[in-house]
Formats: structure tokens, C-alpha cells, sequence
């Protein structure tokens, strides 16, 4: 793993700036479409914003307060490790592993929020070094004392489960970014998740939201260009192919005009086949 | 009055950026060192339950006190975001975590919160109604970190009661709640109201011809002269309950109660969905009794430590080793 990260961190370094735009012949982006298509996708769906990023980590050739894209506070309800696929034709193949998912199974996935609970237990014992940490926690705490005596008397609704009404849940939670990966000329999307009780998650149990397709094989957790973590992400050494092939789809049959400053709303909607449960904002009409 | 009941309030929930953390450890290392003297921190809250609800059929999740890497310095606010303040107590030992005098560090606190209504200046910033307490230990050695929060709400004698609650779209038109959504937005434009928190706290009413006036905390004796129509305080409500407030609402009902006696209010929790268009239809009107005995000046008491991970009050664990650690990076660092 570490000699396949440094190489892509050398073709990051050494790949020429991508001068001219490529995008319909190549799927791929120039920086300036890629600020572009960011700006195109901040003001369409406003829970993404630019990000600066710690300084030391500058890249020149982005403006200053453009360097990445985040959402933050994104539900993830259901492990997509969990997930079965309802109904085999409610998808379809677009290049070998990349599968076009619909809307419609998100919905159904979010109708069974019950089994959240036993997903939660499950997730608990295959956790390593969970036991220890709450042992750790055991010895800390003070049940007694912080809250002086009847506390239940203070009007305090604690946990919008015991509501279970209108759909009001405690979930896992990620903060998602979208770099631009100058190597491959492309997006390049990381995560940072939380879980229920708004505690990290660990790198393994960010790989159960990622569809099993996808988490052995595409991502890896590597450093973010733009920040001092090692983050999950998405390997981009597909992502031109498959923009390619969904913009030269969507050309041939929805007779419309894709411009390059979409490139990002096509990104995210091919990116939720991976993500199946992260239900990010992506959701505006092409079709206008 | 059939529908009277004891008004409860959605607990505040926090939830911590690693990126405040990967700031503290170096703020630590560089500057602070072994001195544990407490320091001003700031946090941030929405009233958008975000996403949540547009991308995800209607499921809907509370917006929370956030930190991240601008919590140092009071940078980084994002967008359709108030800053909060807060006071962090980070001990060198676990030893000394366990030992805090959380009592005292709470009421500390506490008592801020209490000054800035008794000497007005939380009419003028009412984000000090909002002061928080985060006591933490930092295990710099394995990017292990112990924290606690505190929301301290002043508690009056006896309960609050709410009568009514009434969807805001039946009480305003749609000219008018759209009059609403861009007068609240001129509040938001002006970044110095932002610092001090003034559209976390707002004043409303209906005007002539569709309008619907919007004012400032500050302007209470003055903002509705002829009272034809009532005035209501609005506030950014955190929380997604249905019939509830979020916990951010209690320090204002104090302050009314004290500045100007008030017994009966219709508080608006101002919840938007973030999208091409304002979304207000999770906005609630609520009739809201405060008990009517006088307040002296001695302070209240007060609640509000956060709940840990298995639902007692207690620290939370945040384990950054595998996202932290240095020899984790070193294999992807060029």
C-alpha cells in the first residue's frame, strides 16, 4: 500500500498542469473547471462550501479560499455493508464495477430505519479496541454531583429516539470533501465520519458505508492534501472513464447541453453508487 | 387552554471537528505548554436541520454546537451559522481531569451568563445567553482525547407551560413569509451582527401590505409602538421536534423575564431548510407561559452538562490514532 500511495503522490507531483479543457473528450478537468464546477455546485445545493485548508498546504494553482469543497453534518442512516439490493433492475451497469443506482432504493433504505439499532450492537463487537476505550470512560464517570439533586426536573428531552416520531433519529454523520486531484485531473472525494454519539469514526468502520464493491479495492486511506489527517478516499483512477461515459449518455439521450461546470453534480451522482447511504445534496435537475 | 402542558426543551448536542483538535494539540505544543488556565474558545450553531430533510425523505436531524479549526479564534463561521462562546478547561493528567472542581468551573460559566442579563449587554450580544464549558484532557501521545461539555441553561422556580403551537406558515401568507425569510436575511448580512450573535435573537411582526418587520433585540421598547398586531421573539432553533424548543431558547426566556417582567410570549423557532429556495414550513409558533414569580439578582441555578455515549453524564472519548498519528501519515507523506 504505502509504495502504490507514494506513487500516486509522485504522479501528483510530477503530472503537468492540465492546461486546456479535456472534459468532453476525456472526462478530466483543468483547475479553473474545477473552481468552476465548484462554484456552479456551491450555489446549487448551499450545504457545500469552499474550504481554505491549513496554509502550509496551499496549492498555487487554486485561489486561496477555493482550495477544496466540504459538506458537513451529511446522515448516513444505513450501512451500506447491510444493504440489499431490493430489485436488480432498479440499477444499471455503467462501466464494469461502477453501477448506477436510483433514488428510489435510498427511499426504501431510509423506510427501514428500525434495523438501525441491531446494526448499531453488530457494529459495537466487531470493534477491536472499543471495550478498552469505554473501560477507560467507565472510570470517569460520575453519575452523581454534576447535575445537583432532580435533575429530571428540568424539562430536558435527551434523546429524540425515545420520540420515535417524525422521522427524527440519531445517526452516523459525515463531513465529506472534494479535492482536485491533479495527477488524475479529476475530483477526488474524502471522508470523515462520526458515528451516532457524534465520536470519530474509525477508518474500518468508515469502510462499512462504503458498498462492498468498492471498499476492498478503490479506497484507501490516505492524507488529505489540504489538511493533516489521513482520511478515507475514493481512488480517482476511474473517475475521468466514468464521467466520460455519463456525459456522453446523458448528451445522446436526454438531448441536453453538459457543460464542464457541471462536472461536479455528475461526479456526486456517480459517487453515490459507492457511498449508497451517504445521502449528500446532489439533488437539483439536470433537465433545466 | 385545554392543550397546556410543561414545556421541554431539546438538550444541545455537540459534536467536535477533528480539525479543532489537530489545532488544539499544536496550539499546545507551540504556545499554551503546560499552562492550564482556561481559555476562550468559540463554537458554532445553525438553525438548519440541513440537508437532512431535503436529501433524505423527511428525516431530520437537530443541528449541533460545533468546533473546528477556527474555535481558537473565533474564525471560520460558516454560513447560516452563529458563533457561541465557550470557556475550555484542558488538564495536563488524566488525574487532573478526574479532579476538576466541575462544580465551580460550571457555575463560573453560569454566572457570566447570568451578568450579561442582570448588566443588559446580552440585549445588545445576545450570543452571551449562549456560553458553554468544554473541560478536556488531550493525550498527545496517542492522539487520544477525553471532553466534556456543559450547555448551562438558569432555571426559574417553576416550569415554563406552552398553550398553543402553531405552524408558522398558518399564521403568516406566503408574501409574508417570504417578507420574513429576506428581512431575517438583511439581519444575517451584516457580519458584525453575526459576531455578536444578534439574529440568534430577533424580534418580528406582521406589518402592512404583506410585510412582515423584523428587529433587533435591542429595539424591544420601541419596535412595536402601534399594537395592532402582536410581537413575537424569534430565535435559531436548533432543534427538529415538532411540539419542542431546542435548549438555546431557555437563557432568553430568563432574560425576558428579568429585563421586562414578561409573562406570555409567542416565541417563533426559526428552523430553515437550506436549499435554492428558504424553506420555512418547520417553523413553530409557540405560546409560551413563564412562571410569574419576581427574580431576584442572585443567580439561578442552572443545568445543562451533555450526556455521554451510553446516556449518563459523563466524558466522551475522541480516538484520533488512526487519522492522527504521525507514523500512520508517514506512509503517504511525500
Amino acid at each position: 500500500m504505502a509504495l502504490y500511495t507514494i506513487y500516486n503522490n509522485l504522479k501528483d507531483k510530477f503530472t503537468p498542469l492540465l492546461k486546456e479543457s479535456r472534459f468532453y473528450e476525456a472526462g478530466v478537468l483543468t483547475p479553473e473547471e474545477f473552481v468552476q464546477a465548484g462554484d456552479f455546485l456551491v450555489s446549487k445545493c448551499p450545504t457545500w462550501s469552499w474550504c481554505e485548508g491549513v496554509k502550509e498546504k496551499k496549492r498555487s494553482y487554486l485561489p486561496d479560499n477555493k482550495q477544496y469543497l466540504i459538506t458537513k453534518n451529511v446522515p448516513c442512516i444505513k450501512r451500506a455493508k447491510d444493504m440489499e439490493y431490493v430489485d436488480e433492475e432498479m440499477e444499471r451497469i455503467v462501466e464494469d464495477e461502477w453501477i448506477e443506482t436510483y433514488y428510489q432504493m435510498k427511499k426504501q433504505n431510509i423506510d427501514q430505519v428500525e434495523e438501525i439499532d441491531s446494526d448499531m450492537k453488530k457494529l459495537s463487537v466487531s470493534q477491536n479496541n472499543k471495550e478498552q476505550e469505554i473501560e477507560d470512560l467507565e472510570d470517569l464517570e460520575e453519575l452523581e454531583d454534576v447535575m445537583g439533586d432532580g435533575n429530571s426536573n428540568f424539562e430536558i428531552i435527551d434523546d429524540p429516539n425515545e420520540l420515535n416520531e417524525d422521522n427524527i433519529l440519531k445517526t452516523r454523520t459525515y463531513n465529506i470533501s472534494i479535492t482536485y486531484d491533479k495527477g488524475y485531473q479529476t475530483p477526488r472525494i474524502w471522508l470523515f465520519g462520526f458515528d451516532e454519539n457524534n465520536i470519530p469514526l474509525t477508518p474500518e468502520q468508515i469502510f462499512e458505508d462504503i458498498s462492498e464493491d468498492h471498499a476492498k479495492k478503490t479506497v484507501t486511506i490516505e492524507t488529505h492534501p489540504h489538511e493533516n489527517f489521513s482520511l478515507a478516499t475514493i481512488h480517482p483512477c476511474r473517475h475521468a472513464n466514468v464521467t466520460k461515459k455519463l456525459v456522453d449518455n446523458m448528451q445522446a439521450t436526454g438531448n441536453m447541453e453538459i457543460r464542464p461546470d457541471m462536472a461536479l453534480l455528475i461526479f456526486l451522482k456517480f459517487m453515490s453508487s459507492v457511498l449508497p447511504t451517504i445521502n449528500y445534496d446532489f439533488t437539483i435537475s439536470l433537465e433545466k | 387552554m385545554d392543550n397546556k402542558k410543561v414545556l421541554q426543551f431539546q438538550s444541545l448536542s455537540s459534536l467536535v471537528d477533528p480539525t479543532f483538535w489537530y489545532s488544539l494539540t499544536k496550539e499546545k505544543i507551540d504556545n499554551i505548554k503546560l499552562n492550564d488556565l482556561p481559555i476562550d474558545i468559540y463554537g458554532y450553531y445553525s438553525y438548519n436541520s440541513l440537508q437532512s430533510s431535503k436529501a433524505n425523505n423527511n428525516v431530520k436531524i437537530p443541528s449541533f454546537l460545533q468546533l473546528n479549526s477556527g474555535s481558537l479564534n473565533n474564525e471560520n463561521i460558516p454560513t447560516f451559522s452563529f458563533p457561541m462562546k465557550g470557556l475550555l478547561k484542558n488538564t495536563n493528567t488524566i488525574e487532573e481531569f478526574q479532579k476538576l472542581d466541575k462544580k465551580s468551573l460550571f457555575e463560573t460559566v453560569s454566572k457570566n451568563i447570568w451578568d450579561s442579563i442582570l448588566n443588559g449587554k446580552a440585549i445588545e450580544s445576545p450570543s452571551l445567553l449562549n456560553q458553554f464549558l468544554l473541560i478536556s484532557f488531550s493525550d498527545l501521545k496517542k492522539y487520544k482525547y477525553y471532553y466534556w461539555f456543559a450547555f448551562p441553561a438558569l432555571v426559574l422556580k417553576n416550569s415554563y407551560y406552552v398553550n398553543e403551537i402553531t405552524p408558522l406558515s398558518q399564521y403568516l401568507n406566503e408574501n409574508e413569509l417570504s417578507s420574513l425569510h429576506s428581512n431575517y436575511q438583511k439581519l444575517l448580512e451584516i457580519p458584525d451582527n453575526i459576531k455578536k450573535g444578534i439574529p440568534g435573537y430577533f424580534l418580528l411582526k406582521k406589518d402592512d401590505g404583506n410585510n412582515v418587520k423584523v428587529g433587533t433585540l435591542s429595539e424591544w421598547e420601541t419596535f412595536n409602538e402601534d399594537k395592532n398586531n402582536k410581537t413575537i421573539v424569534g430565535f435559531a432553533d436548533p432543534c427538529v421536534l415538532p411540539n419542542n424548543p431546542g435548549w438555546l431558547l431557555r437563557n432568553l426566556l430568563v432574560l425576558l423575564k428579568k429585563k421586562w417582567n414578561v409573562n406570555e410570549v409567542t416565541i417563533l423557532c426559526y428552523r430553515e431548510i437550506a436549499g435554492e429556495n428558504a424553506d420555512l414550513s418547520q417553523c413553530k409558533l409557540m405560546d409560551i407561559e413563564i412562571p410569574g414569580e419576581e427574580l431576584s439578582d442572585e443567580l439561578p441555578q442552572s443545568v445543562g452538562w451533555e450526556k455521554n455515549v451510553k446516556g449518563q453524564y459523563g466524558p466522551r472519548l475522541a480516538n484520533l490514532g488512526p487519522t492522527m498519528d504521525p507514523n500512520k501519515l508517514i506512509e503517504s507523506a511525500v
